[in-house]
């Protein structure tokens, strides 16, 4: 089986004018054929300019850029944009606006002969559902239909890689999560890679296979979802992806004494640490006078399928996430038990 | 790739704001050649009276184009007055008159041979002098500030004067702590603007008699010598670009936020009621003076004219006007659009720079600008001295402030992105920019081009000074034949000039539309 993977980034750096303060140091990772990974970071990260220079757009200070062996980029090469077969689909669309919809899909295809175009181009379109609308012009379009087209059209040379510059953020919250099913669905069916950029942790957890989470202009941690979510490596990893409890607590071996019990640990550890653990790994009942650590209830956030529970014990704050059939009341005192393990969080 | 593709536009930049700068460093030279002979004999009282004169007639006019533009501005944006459409087209139809034509006009009406006397045997007297240029430069310049207020009053955001008024304060109150406060920039630059176009003016001054430092220049090219000419030439540059300096300082305080386009909401108009009459009455006055009398007077003494040469001749004229403003316009939209790509797509202190020095070549009084590149031509390359290309290239470089805004904001709408997006699909980069850039500036570009078309059409004093010999304008016809009181044979190049600007104010207001 071939192991090389389709693109191989090596530690990518990139410095901007100091005034802005935006940089890319060290960046590494690789994405496999037919992986979906989505690069995952608060606005201003850097995310996108890594989505840049591996679109030819931005050009690296230092470090390598390789599809399938190919090189695109180090300190001695440097293929244009038009020269690297990677499709891109920004954030605003970008769509030709002097162009119809067709028009603007065959763009890319000026490899096939000039009577093939139409056809790939209606093909393209049938695969977006958007064949009727082969003749409007992109002001014409809702920006769904936009979003599609631009799909469209960056899939149509049958690039090896797909950039996906924020593709849902234009369009609202319902559009958002149809969309993006379709287009994960779209991309699995046509075997393609593809790297998304996002700040919704949401979006990244349903849409990419891995992720890398960005911070500051570095990547923090890569994984797959599951991974990311229950074994954080870093603080940053562990508040972005998601609601967690932060304990500081003694750890010896597999265990920890933490103030709302022994938490198991999922690395091992020895001395003063910080450990998380995610609201839903907490269970609360009723106080018992035998349970040695009680809470009381301050505030309760009911969300129908779920409630979200703030405690309260002594000067410590936490939350505890439970299904609906448990049913608490702000005021009550509850006792408090981890029922999975944490992880112990790497000292910044 | 960003510094690959920035040096070269950054070069051009920098070369097209040297070629703008380096006339006026010319000037600069020869001025610093006076001994203390000339100095004594530029420095005089009667400069200083030149000086008070010129200060005198640019606070008459724009206090008058206030007084002018601002109840029009509101009139038409704000209330639900009857015919507001109509009033905004006539409040912007003077633009389509050139100074010295209102200047023609208001000559050709007075006197004892004047269109009064032997129409109605009325004979008034003649408009002369600081009342004479006061009027026609009011009339004339009068639209520049009432399109900059009616920008502003519509680009106001209603929730703001609404949060006023949720906040206890009163229909007058909210207009002086609130409206006004924000109409601010679009009146002082306005007024810096009207400002400008008086101590730059030629036209109307030479025509009124009125002695103002663009005129005393003019004449004074042909007897003084050229060092003495230069160190007065420097006071009105001066003034230029102090009032470019408090320009630019003002505007940067008066930096004024309005939330974002999309959740603005239209206002409610006010009720104008019985005051429309007012209203009507003296716009009706207004349109009256500023567009009907015009081109009676040109229609009048066109008619006494039909039987002469003149018309002939007009054809000759309007062919080396437009032989002229061709190459310029051309060459003035592509120099255009190398300043805005710069600034637009590689924002920096210096491409920001280069774009702001383009207007030096718009703000010089034109006059001056003349006597600049004169200076230059003489000393650097006399071998270029009366051609047509030191013309042309004096034409770009004074209007190419009036053909970047256009290519400006089409280059707003075409955004980086799109270029990226071809190249994405294996497009290179000068290609993309053909296929998908240039498609999309190509109504920005040919409005520029206009612009410089038509501005240089009705350009006077530039012309004037730099023509070759032999070389006749419609405006220098229109300018000489009226400074011999020969109004009749000045009547078919008015009118030429005066048909082509109205297309110019055409392009104006579909630009304010769009």
């Amino acid at each position: 089986m071939d192991t090389t993977p389709l693109l191989l980034v090596q530690d990518l750096h990139k410095c901007y004018c100091p005034a802005e303060g935006k940089v890319v140091t060290q960046v590494s990772f690789a994405v496999q054929e037919e992986e979906i990974f989505a690069l995952l970071g608060p606005s201003g990260c850097g995310k996108t300019t890594i989505l840049r220079m591996i679109g030819g757009f931005e050009r690296p200070d230092q470090g390598r850029i390789l599809l399938k062996n190919r090189i695109l980029s180090d300190a001695h090469t440097w293929v244009r944009p038009e020269k690297r077969g990677v499709g891109f689909v920004f954030q605003e669309y970008a769509l030709f606006p002097h162009l119809d919809v067709r028009a603007n899909v065959m763009f890319g295809l000026h490899h096939l002969p000039k009577s093939d175009r139409p056809d790939r181009a209606d093909e393209m379109l049938r695969l977006v559902g958007l064949q009727k609308l082969a003749h409007r012009k992109p002001h014409e379009l809702s920006g769904g239909q936009q979003q599609r087209v631009a799909l469209a059209r960056a899939m149509a040379p049958k690039p090896q890689l797909i950039l996906l510059d924020e593709p849902f953020s234009n369009l609202d919250a319902v559009l958002r999560n149809e969309t993006r099913d379709e287009l994960r669905l779209l991309l699995k069916k046509a075997n393609m890679s593809a790297i998304l950029v996002t700040h919704d942790q949401e979006e990244a957890f349903s849409f990419a296979d891995r992720i890398g989470v960005v911070q500051e202009g570095h990547l923090e941690q890569l994984g797959t979802p599951e991974e990311l979510y229950y074994e954080p490596n870093t603080l940053f990893v562990a508040q972005f992806l998601g609601k967690t409890n932060l304990f500081f607590s003694e750890a010896a071996g597999n265990t920890a004494q933490s103030p709302v019990g022994t938490i198991s640990l999922k690395r091992a550890a020895k001395g003063d640490v910080l450990v998380a653990l995610r609201p839903e790994h907490l269970d609360i009942r009723l106080v018992n006078e035998n349970d040695p650590i009680h809470a009381e209830i301050i505030s309760k956030d009911f969300r129908g399928h779920d409630i979200t529970y703030r405690l309260r014990q002594k000067e410590l704050e936490f939350l505890v996430h439970t299904d609906n059939r448990h049913h608490f009341n702000v005021g009550d005192r509850v006792s408090v038990k981890p029922i999975e393990p944490g992880v112990v969080l790497k000292r910044a | 790739m960003q510094n690959r593709s920035r040096s070269p536009i950054w070069l051009f930049s920098a070369l097209l704001t040297a070629g703008m700068l380096l006339p006026l460093l010319f000037l600069l030279l020869n001025a610093l050649r006076a001994d203390e002979a000339t100095l004594a004999e530029v420095f005089t009282a009667r400069t200083w009276l030149l000086f008070r004169d010129t200060l005198l007639l640019m606070l008459a006019v724009v206090a008058f184009v206030m007084v002018l533009a601002f109840p029009l501005a509101w009139i038409t944006t704000r209330t639900n007055m009857p015919g507001r459409q109509i009033l905004t087209w006539l409040g912007a139809l003077p633009l389509a008159f050139p100074g010295y034509v209102m200047a023609y006009a208001l000559l050709a009406i007075g006197g004892d041979y004047g269109m009064s006397a032997q129409l109605l045997n009325i004979s008034i007297p003649r408009f002369y002098g600081f009342w004479g240029a006061c009027l026609a430069l009011t009339i004339t310049l009068y639209p520049y500030l009432f399109l900059n207020l009616r920008t502003a009053l519509l680009g106001l955001d209603p929730s703001i004067e609404e949060s006023a008024r949720s906040l206890g304060m009163s229909v007058q109150q909210s207009w002086f702590r609130i409206i006004l406060p924000q109409l601010r920039p679009a009146l002082l630059s306005g007024s810096l603007l009207v400002a400008l176009h008086v101590l730059g003016d030629f036209g109307v001054v030479s025509l009124m008699r009125y002695r103002t430092f663009s005129f005393v220049l003019y004449q004074a090219t042909e007897m003084s010598n050229p060092v003495a000419v230069a160190c007065l030439a420097l006071i009105p540059l001066g003034i230029t670009l102090i009032l470019l300096w408090i320009e630019s300082r003002q505007l940067k305080e008066l930096r004024l936020d309005t939330s974002s386009r999309a959740t603005k909401r239209r206002f409610r108009l006010h009720e104008i009621g019985y005051f429309r009459w007012l209203a009507w009455a003296v716009s009706g006055i207004m349109a009256f003076i500023t567009v009907v009398l015009p081109l009676l007077c040109i229609g009048f003494w066109g008619l006494q004219s039909r039987d002469t040469t003149q018309w002939k001749d007009l054809l000759t004229s309007l062919w080396a006007s437009t032989s002229v403003a061709l190459p310029s316009a051309v060459s003035g939209a592509l120099f255009a659009l190398l300043l805005a790509y710069g600034a637009v797509r590689y924002p920096s202190f210096q491409t920001r720079l280069f774009e702001r020095l383009a207007y030096m070549g718009y703000a010089t009084p034109p006059v001056v600008f003349g006597l600049a590149f004169i200076a230059f031509a003489l000393g650097a390359v006399p071998f270029l001295y009366q051609t047509m290309i030191l013309l042309v290239f004096a034409y770009v470089f004074h209007a190419l402030a009036e053909a970047i805004g256009p290519v400006r904001s089409s280059l707003f709408q075409a955004s980086p992105r799109i270029q990226e997006a071809a190249r994405s699909l294996g497009v290179s980069g000068f290609s993309a920019f053909r296929k998908v850039t240039l498609p999309l500036l190509k109504r920005g570009l040919l409005m520029s081009m206009a612009f410089v078309f038509l501005s240089i059409m009705k350009e006077l004093p530039i012309t004037l000074l730099l023509a070759p010999i032999g070389f006749e304008s419609l405006a220098m016809n229109v300018w000489q034949y009226t400074t011999t009181a020969n109004f009749a044979a000045a009547a078919p190049y008015a009118l030429a000039i005066v048909t082509l600007s109205s297309i110019f104010v055409g392009l104006l207001l579909h630009r304010e539309k769009a």
